[in-house]
């Protein structure tokens, strides 16, 4: 098991030549899997989710030397995280020339090849219903659903006010049951 | 600071359906890919390469085949070097396609497994020949033998100036008008006993193998034996440097 060190800790470390990598190594370690899942919830497919995980420590790695640390390393992760998600996702649709229900629909039958993909189950119905929304409205809701972020930890991450994050959550979550029940 | 039970209250305020959902992951990772993220990372890094893009990420773990990396510097190498190799011939082709048809032939020939034996032939001509062993008697006898020798040597090198060395106008006339050649032994021979005598005494001079070995077996003024061993033309020297004035006193 990894011992997971405080933030400031890890940040001491990498501004340390001599424990610099050690310190970038515990940083990936301590936060990969939750923007991970954050990543792959949005891009659907693994191979997706990897590219995009390493471009953004690989930009995680050049930003930290001037990371300030009066702000918090886990919101920068994630706004980079989330950042990178939409660009990726961006590109994909400037690549396909596709518009974006296009994409999203594309996203629902990457879904589906999945070969565990149970249409009957209501957990991948959830999945494909999260992914009929908006981008940044499916961004909302799954910090909020599944990462149980706070309003006010999103309105950083996200630079987005609270109430705006709020009402945008309210209505994925009715979009969401709206899709499962009626469909 | 809002709490997890105000995330999941609000949820079951909003859709009770959906709050009753259960949170299964439905989606899966290839087995162990946490625990090689960060190296794969790392080693992207370290690469700083330009491919770092979407769509040209290395997947170090997957994707690149096995030893890519290992070889990669010998593969660009050698693009390069043939890269070079076409851009000379193409060069040569400009200047003059007459020398680029005859291709770099070479019209000469070498005997037959020439170059197979060609490093031992060398090695064997520079490797270090033994040394002649030089056996080194009591200091005692060779000295007396070096000192016979030096003697002997200092007699005839003494005879030979006298006669022929110094210059002509040191003999007397008698002498030196019957000198027709240079063959010294010839005119020697015409030389009468009675001139030569006459010549000794008008001179003064009183040399005989006892006063040259006198004069020249003073030990310290002889060369050593590591002098001989060194030098083979010690003696020579030392003979050149005694001052005859010194014969003469």
């Amino acid at each position: 098991m990894t011992l997971h060190l405080d933030d400031k800790e890890l940040l001491s470390q990498f501004h340390e030549p001599a424990t610099k990598e050690a310190g970038y190594t515990r940083i990936i370690k301590k936060y990969q899997e939750k923007l991970y899942w954050h990543i792959r919830r949005m891009v659907v497919e693994h191979e997706d989710a990897n590219d995009v995980l390493q471009n953004m420590f690989i930009k995680v790695w050049k930003g930290l030397e001037n990371f300030r640390e009066d702000s918090q390393l886990y919101t920068w992760l994630y706004r980079i995280a989330t950042n990178e998600s939409l660009s990726f996702l961006e590109q994909q649709k400037k690549r396909s020339s596709v518009s974006l229900n296009d994409v999203e629909g594309g996203l629902s039958n990457k879904l589906q090849a999945d070969k565990h993909f149970d249409a009957n189950k209501l957990e991948w119905k959830l999945q494909v219903a999260i992914q009929q929304l908006p981008e940044k409205q499916r961004v909302v809701f799954n910090l909020r659903y599944y990462d149980e972020m706070p309003y006010e930890k999103m309105s950083r991450v996200l630079e987005t006010s609270e109430g705006a994050l709020k009402a945008s959550y309210h209505h994925a979550v009715k979009k969401i049951e709206d899709f499962i029940l009626n469909r | 600071m809002e709490s997890r039970i105000d995330i999941l209250n609000e949820i079951k305020a909003l859709s009770p359906f959906l709050a009753g959902i259960e949170k299964l992951n439905v989606f899966t990772v290839p087995e162990g890919y946490f625990n090689f993220f960060s190296d794969d990372v790392l080693a992207i890094l370290k690469e700083e390469n330009s491919n770092i893009k979407f769509g040209n990420v290395i997947h170090l773990t997957t994707n690149v085949p096995q030893g890519y990396f290992d070889s990669l510097a010998e593969t660009v190498l050698a693009r390069v070097k043939e890269q070079q190799e076409v851009a000379d011939l193409n060069e040569l082709r400009t200047l003059s396609p007459m020398l680029y048809s005859i291709q770099n032939e070479n019209v000469f020939t070498v005997p037959q497994g020439y170059f197979e034996t060609l490093s031992d032939n060398i090695n064997n001509k520079i490797k270090p020949q033994r040394s002649k062993v030089i056996t080194i008697g009591k200091r005692s006898n060779t000295f007396i033998k070096y000192a016979v020798a030096a003697a002997f040597t200092g007699m005839m090198a003494l005879g030979v100036f006298k006669f022929s060395g110094s210059p002509a106008n040191a003999l007397p006339d008698y002498v030196t008008d019957g000198l027709k050649s240079h063959n010294v032994d010839e005119e020697l021979l015409q030389i009468s006993d009675v001139d030569l005598i006459k010549y000794l005494q008008a001179n003064g001079e009183n040399v005989d193998a006892q006063t040259v070995a006198n004069q020249t077996l003073d030990e310290k003024d002889l060369p050593n034996q590591t002098d001989y061993l060194m030098d083979d033309k010690a003696l020579d020297k030392y003979m050149d440097n005694i001052n005859t004035n010194d014969l003469k006193n």
